[in-house]
This record gives structure tokens, C-alpha cells and sequence, in this order.
């Protein structure tokens, strides 16, 4: 039963996706349009709840309003459009090569551990007992949960922190409404989810740069076999919402799509604090710099280019963060150490980066190749601007960890690795598109 | 008078309590005595058909008289330890001991094969399993830079032979990082295995769960709150109690519950007990 509610659930944010990316344009290969649906119902339903819920709606009322929308709001677009709202069906082809082979079985294995550890395995992790699915059954519940400022219960206190956002727990509220209680699936889906769009997503983007299928298939393959990827996809925690999120504004601003790039911010924005500390502003120079060096484009279209970025994050975050400042909900986790340099952190950062089981292996052969590949970088326009956005939250991560309270989380290692996690698949983008990619000073591409 | 001395090391030994970490652990099964730490790294355990993760301590005593203890898990079959891992594993050791009876285990020089075996060994699944993972070793070195050296060794190889330096870097990366993964993913399946023997209860939760089934049926329409518990259970009672009215017990609403959760009842009202969890009544004393 609770497979077949998500898989409705599932569905009804796939096809309001669908609907919004209709009027986006979605000429994109379908299986990337389904991925990109997914991600946008996803958003749009926490953001639906969300308000509802504030308004006094309970969790069940608001799910079964948004499935009609999300369904009536699809059966209209489906009849003026005469079905050309549905996404193509995929290409499929056998694979070609050995390696192509062996990055399938490695990222089928990938994903059949992480469903079978979500269907058997209970929740056992404690972030995701507390903020995340502790958060989620307060909301569903109704009995420990409260938006009044003065309240032991505001934002659920009593289970997590509440300057954390609300998407993960509206949606697994939602998931489970119509259970007679959470269970172990309906509490970690999300992440199996958030592991897919990541996979296809990092697929299509290294498939479009270097049009090699097989390309595609090894980034993909080794994003699934990154330490802690699948552990993260069942643990029922934020980093691969923040991940997927990630991946995908990113995806969206080389393809010019800025205004699927600020929806795609604000679901980064809405899941988890770094979205709004440290992606959004990478994503927001990332957009600024392609803007500013695309020479094919006046002021007035990069202007505007820039405008519907930053207004389509902002306005679904709007009520969020407004509803935070207003009731004084810090942006990050309260801590007593101030701004200031921790003696001895940048090698302590660095020794986690280059010599900690979860991450050495992975960024010692990032390193080696970008240093190897420098000279293609260089010369590639969006390699170039790609490596710089990635160095720049490699360099965010470096300030948080070694000159904020976020110290103490390198120093017991509770969030160094799972952190830099977020940002790998990126890397494996980067790394894979410099080594397969040619030299060519290629333009950017026109905005729309 | 030389087999004197290790039998009245002994009796010292078995009379006396270890302190370790705070806790009083009794040591009854003497494994060795006059060791070569040097020499002697390999703490074998013959289990067969052991109920696996139970907690034992492993203490020893320097030649200065210090105690050392360290902490380990039992396991389904044979364990092997590799003591050179702690730093005070060294010089002569008078004496060594496991807090386990009638279990024949051994000190010994390490053999190839315990290599492989410390190699393939399982790293179990704690609440830390998500922020980080364990490290491999293979012939002592970790398994990862046995990755990154066969990284730039196939990358040679493969550039010499194709001529192109970028392909075979994008072959070297994948193949070392493939292989990387595939011993943390053989680790996850072992760990689900383990699960699967458990009938899919996780150990630490198995009495928690019990007990929160028959508090839940007792608190009905009342309000909860409880004493802190340690770690992840903490976190588990109140996610699993999460529907039920809850004061927290770091505000000023938890005098109002009318049960209290706790491992610790004292000489309060004990409504349900089940192991060493307690929910006890807030309203009066037993």
C-alpha cells in the first residue's frame, strides 16, 4: 500500500513538473523531463503545503487540493495541447562498450541496495529522526508542531532545529498522510529520488558536453560509487536534496534556462540552510559571469537575464524567508564561536579532503586532473567558468569550516564529508568533460 | 619460580576490576601473559555461530603496570583484531585479557592470510556510518591509496600504450574508483545480511522498540516527556512518540506530563518497564 501511494504521490509532482515545463518549453530528451518534473512538483508541492498548513489546512487537506490541481491543471494542458505536454519517449539502446557495461552494473547495483535498504531497513540516523522526519511527523500530526513564535513547538522545536527549512518535511508529511503512520519508506523515499535525478541529471549534462554516451554513463557510475552517496540516498537526510538541487540549477544556467535555474534555487534555497549560504551565491556569480562575458547579448537582455533569475528564487522563497525574518529565525545553526580564523583548520580541512577514507581517493584524482587537463580548461569557455564555480564553493566550504562555529563539525567529522559530498557529483561533471572534451574556444551559448 | 609469576599475574588480574571508560568491566578469560607486542599482533577470536555485535573489551597491561582497554564487537564467526592499530600496543605486555568466558582466543604473529581477512573484514553500521567511512586496510595500507597508486599506474600504462594521456587518465579514474567502491559496496550488502539475520531490527532499538509499543498504549491521550537517553535512542523515542502530546523536557511545559520516560526511575512510580527502560508516572512516588 505505502508503494502505491508514493508512486500516486510521485506522480502527481511529475505531472504538475510537467505541466510548469510545458510552459517553460520542454524540448529536452523525456527521461530529463521527467527528472526535471519530479524536481519541480517536488518544490511546488513543499511550497503549497507549506502556506497551506500556515493557513491552518491540515497535511491530508493540502495533499488531496494539490493532487487535483496537479492532475486537473495536467488534463487541461494534455487536451489544449493535444498530448504534447507528455515528455518523448527515451532512446534506448544497448550499450556499446565495455565500459559503458560495467558503469551499468554498477549504478543498477547502486540503486537496487539503496530500495532494498529503504524498504527494509528502519530509520535509523539521527538527523533524519529529528529535523527531518521527526519535523515531518509533528507537521502530520498536528499535536507537537506550531507557527507561533512563543510556542515550545514553533517550527518543531522539539525535534529539530528550526532554523532548518521545511521542504523534506512537508513533503514526507504529505507521503505519509495517507498512511495511518510514517513507516520507513515513506520517511526516506525522497532520498532514493533525490539519488535519481542526481544520476540522470549528471548523465544528460556530461552526455550534452561531450557527446559521448559512454561519458555519460562512467560520471553517473562514479557519483553512484562516491563513499557515502548511496548511505545518504537511504539515510533519509538533506545533502542529496541540496545535491540534486544543485546539479540541477547549475544544469539550467549552462543551458540558459534561468528561469528553471532560480525554481531550482529556491528547491536548493527550501531544503536545506547551505542552499541559501553558500549555492546560491555560486550559482548567482555563475549566471552573473556568463551573462557579463556573452558577447552576443546587449546590456538590456543581460539585465533581464539577470532579473529572471533572482525573481524566480526569490519569489517562492519569499514567504520562507520572510516568515524567518519576521519571527527572528536565524539562516544558520545558532553557535557561540564568532567570525574568525581556527587556528591550525585549513590543514585540519585539508587532511579531510586528502586523506579521510570518504573523500581522499575522489579529490586527490580531481586534483590530478585538473591540473592535467588546465590547459583545456583555459581554453574552454565553459569549462572555464564551470571549474571557477566549482572552486568557488570549494572555497566556501574552506571559510565555513576553518572561520565559522561549522569548525566543530570538521573537527568530529559529523558534516565535513557529507558536505563536500554535495558538491562532488559536480566535480565528476568537471573531471570527466575536461579529460573527453576537445580543444575548442567554444561560445556560450545565446541566452533566451 | 619462572610459572609462578605469570599464574600470580593472573590471580592479580582476575581479582582485579578494570576501569574502562568509566565503567566497571570484569576480566575472567585470560589470553595471554609476557607477550611481544611486536611479534604478537593478531588477536584471534574462534567464534562459531555467535550472536554478532555484542560489545567486549579487550584490556591489557604494559610492562609499567598501565592498563589499556578498547572496545570491540563480536562477530558471526572467527575475528580476527589487528592490535598494531592502537598506539599503546607496544613493548612487552605482561598481560592481556577479553571480557568474554569460555572463549579460547589467541595472541599471535600475523599470517598472510589475516591480511586478506582484515581486508574483507565488515564494518558495521553505527550512527556515524552517514558522516563518514571506515578506512580498508590491505597488507597494512590503506585500501585507498592502493587505489590512487593503481590511479597513475594504469594512467602510465594505458597513456604509453594509446598515446593519448586525457582518455587514459578518464580509464584510470574510472577503474580505480569502480574498484574503491566495490569494497564499500560489498561492505553495504554485508551489512543488509547482517540485518537480515536480525529480521531487520537493529540491535540498539530492539528493547526501545518493545517498550515504546507498551508506553505508547499506556500514555493514550496523555501528555509524555522523558529524561535524556543516550545517542541515536534518544533521537529514536521521541520521532517514535512524535504523534503522542509531547513537553519537552527542556522547557517548562514538562512538569505537565503525566509520564516521564527514562533509564533512570529512582524511587518514582514505574508504570512500564521493559529492559533498562522505564516510563514512570509524573503525578506521585512509588
Amino acid at each position: 500500500m505505502t508503494i502505491l501511494l508514493t508512486a500516486f504521490h510521485i506522480i502527481v509532482d511529475v505531472l504538475i513538473g510537467l505541466g510548469i515545463l510545458y510552459f517553460l518549453g520542454n524540448n529536452k530528451p523525456g527521461m530529463l523531463i521527467v527528472t526535471l518534473s519530479l524536481a519541480l512538483g517536488f518544490l511546488v508541492e513543499g511550497l503549497f503545503a507549506g502556506i497551506l498548513n500556515y493557513l491552518g489546512v491540515s497535511v491530508l487537506i493540502s495533499f488531496i487540493s494539490f493532487a487535483v490541481v496537479s492532475i486537473g491543471f495536467f488534463s487541461c494542458l494534455f487536451l489544449r495541447s493535444k498530448g504534447q505536454v507528455l515528455p518523448s519517449r527515451p532512446e534506448m539502446r544497448m550499450p556499446t562498450s565495455w565500459i559503458e557495461w560495467i558503469s551499468i552494473v554498477v549504478i543498477a547495483e547502486a540503486l537496487i541496495w539503496t530500495a532494498f535498504n529503504i524498504y527494509k531497513m528502519p530509520l535509523y540516523f539521527d538527523d533524519a529522526l529529528n529535523h527531518w522526519s521527526g519535523r515531518a511527523k509533528a507537521i502530520l500530526f498536528d499535536v507537537n508542531w506550531s507557527w507561533v513564535k512563543d510556542s515550545v513547538y514553533f517550527l518543531g522545536d522539539p525535534f529539530g532545529h528550526p532554523e532548518y527549512p521545511l521542504l523534506i518535511p512537508f513533503w514526507r508529511a504529505a507521503n505519509a498522510c495517507m498512511l495511518s503512520s510514517p513507516n520507513n519508506i515513506s520517511d526516506r523515499v525522497d532520498g532514493l529520488l533525490m539519488f535519481l535525478i542526481t544520476l540522470i541529471t549528471i548523465y544528460y549534462w556530461t552526455l550534452q558536453i561531450t557527446k559521448s554516451r559512454e561519458a555519460g554513463f562512467v560520471a553517473a557510475a562514479i557519483v553512484s560509487s562516491l563513499p557515502l552517496q548511496t548511505w545518504h540516498a537511504t539515510a533519509g537526510y538533506a545533502e542529496l536534496h541540496i545535491q540534486a538541487f544543485l546539479l540541477l540549477s547549475m544544469w539550467a544556467v549552462f543551458n540558459n534556462r534561468l528561469v528553471l535555474a532560480g525554481l531550482f534555487t529556491a528547491g536548493m534555497i527550501y531544503s536545506k540552510n547551505e542552499g541559501l549560504i553558500i549555492y546560491m551565491p555560486c550559482v548567482l556569480s555563475y549566471v552573473t559571469l556568463r551573462l557579463l562575458l556573452n558577447r552576443e547579448t546587449d546590456f538590456h537582455q543581460k539585465f533581464r537575464g539577470l532579473l529572471k533569475y533572482n525573481v524566480t528564487w526569490i519569489v517562492p522563497t519569499a514567504p520562507w524567508l520572510v516568515f524567518k525574518v519576521w519571527n527572528n529565525v536565524g539562516f544558520t545553526i545558532p553557535s557561540e564561536a564568532g567570525l574568525g580564523y581556527m587556528e591550525g583548520s585549513i590543514q585540519m580541512f585539508f587532511k579531510m579532503l586528502l586523506d579521510a577514507p570518504a573523500s581522499n581517493l575522489f579529490w586527490i584524482a580531481v586534483i590530478v586532473i585538473l591540473i592535467a587537463t588546465l590547459r583545456r580548461i583555459i581554453d574552454h569557455k565553459e569549462l572555464r567558468l564551470l571549474v571557477f564555480t566549482g572552486l568557488l564553493m570549494m572555497a566556501m566550504f574552506i571559510f565555513i569550516f576553518t572561520s565559522t562555529g561549522a569548525y566543530v563539525f570538521m573537527e568530529n567529522q559529523m558534516t565535513i564529508h557529507r558536505s563536500l559530498l554535495q558538491i562532488a557529483p559536480f566535480f565528476v561533471l568537471i573531471c570527466i568533460s575536461a579529460l573527453l572534451t576537445f580543444r575548442e574556444n567554444r561560445q556560450l551559448n545565446p541566452i533566451n | 619460580m619462572k610459572f609462578i609469576r605469570p599464574i600470580f599475574l593472573k590471580l592479580l588480574f582476575l581479582i582485579c576490576c578494570l576501569s574502562v571508560e568509566g565503567q566497571q568491566v570484569q576480566i575472567t578469560n585470560i589470553v595471554g601473559a609476557n607477550i611481544n607486542a611486536d611479534q604478537n599482533r593478531i588477536l584471534e577470536i574462534p567464534f562459531v555461530n555467535q550472536v554478532p555485535n555484542i560489545p567486549f573489551v579487550f584490556v591489557w597491561q604494559d610492562e609499567s603496570g598501565q592498563q589499556f582497554a578498547s572496545q570491540f564487537l563480536t562477530t558471526k564467526d572467527r575475528l580476527i583484531i589487528d592490535l598494531s592499530k592502537h598506539d599503546q600496543w607496544k613493548g612487552n605486555i605482561r598481560m592481556a585479557g577479553i571480557s568474554l568466558n569460555n572463549i579460547n582466543a589467541t595472541i599471535r604473529p600475523i599470517r598472510t592470510m589475516d591480511h586478506f581477512q582484515i581486508f574483507l573484514m565488515n564494518h558495521p553500521l553505527t550512527p556515524g556510518s552517514v558522516n563518514f567511512t571506515g578506512q580498508y586496510d590491505f597488507f597494512q595500507w590503506p585500501f585507498r591509496w592502493f587505489c590512487l597508486a593503481l590511479l597513475f599506474v594504469l594512467w602510465m600504462i594505458l597513456a604509453v600504450l594509446s598515446g593519448d594521456i586525457f582518455r587514459s587518465l578518464y580509464i584510470a579514474f574510472f577503474i580505480s574508483f569502480i574498484i574503491y567502491g566495490s569494497r564499500g559496496a560489498f561492505n553495504r550488502w554485508a551489512i543488509m545480511t547482517d540485518l537480515h539475520s536480525n529480521d531487520y531490527n537493529i540491535d540498539i532499538f530492539t528493547d526501545l522498540d518493545q517498550f515504546l509499543r507498551q508506553a505508547r498504549s499506556v500514555i493514550g491521550d496523555q501528555c509524555w516527556t522523558k529524561e535524556q537517553l543516550s545517542g541515536v535512542l534518544n533521537s529514536y523515542c521521541t520521532y517514535t512518540l512524535a504523534d503522542l502530546c509531547y513537553k519537552p523536557q527542556w522547557s517548562e511545559i514538562a512538569r505537565e506530563a503525566m509520564f516521564i520516560v527514562t533509564t533512570n526511575p529512582g524511587e518514582r512510580k514505574i508504570v512500564v518497564n521493559h529492559g533498562p527502560y522505564y516510563l514512570i508516572s509524573n503525578s506521585g512516588m512509588e
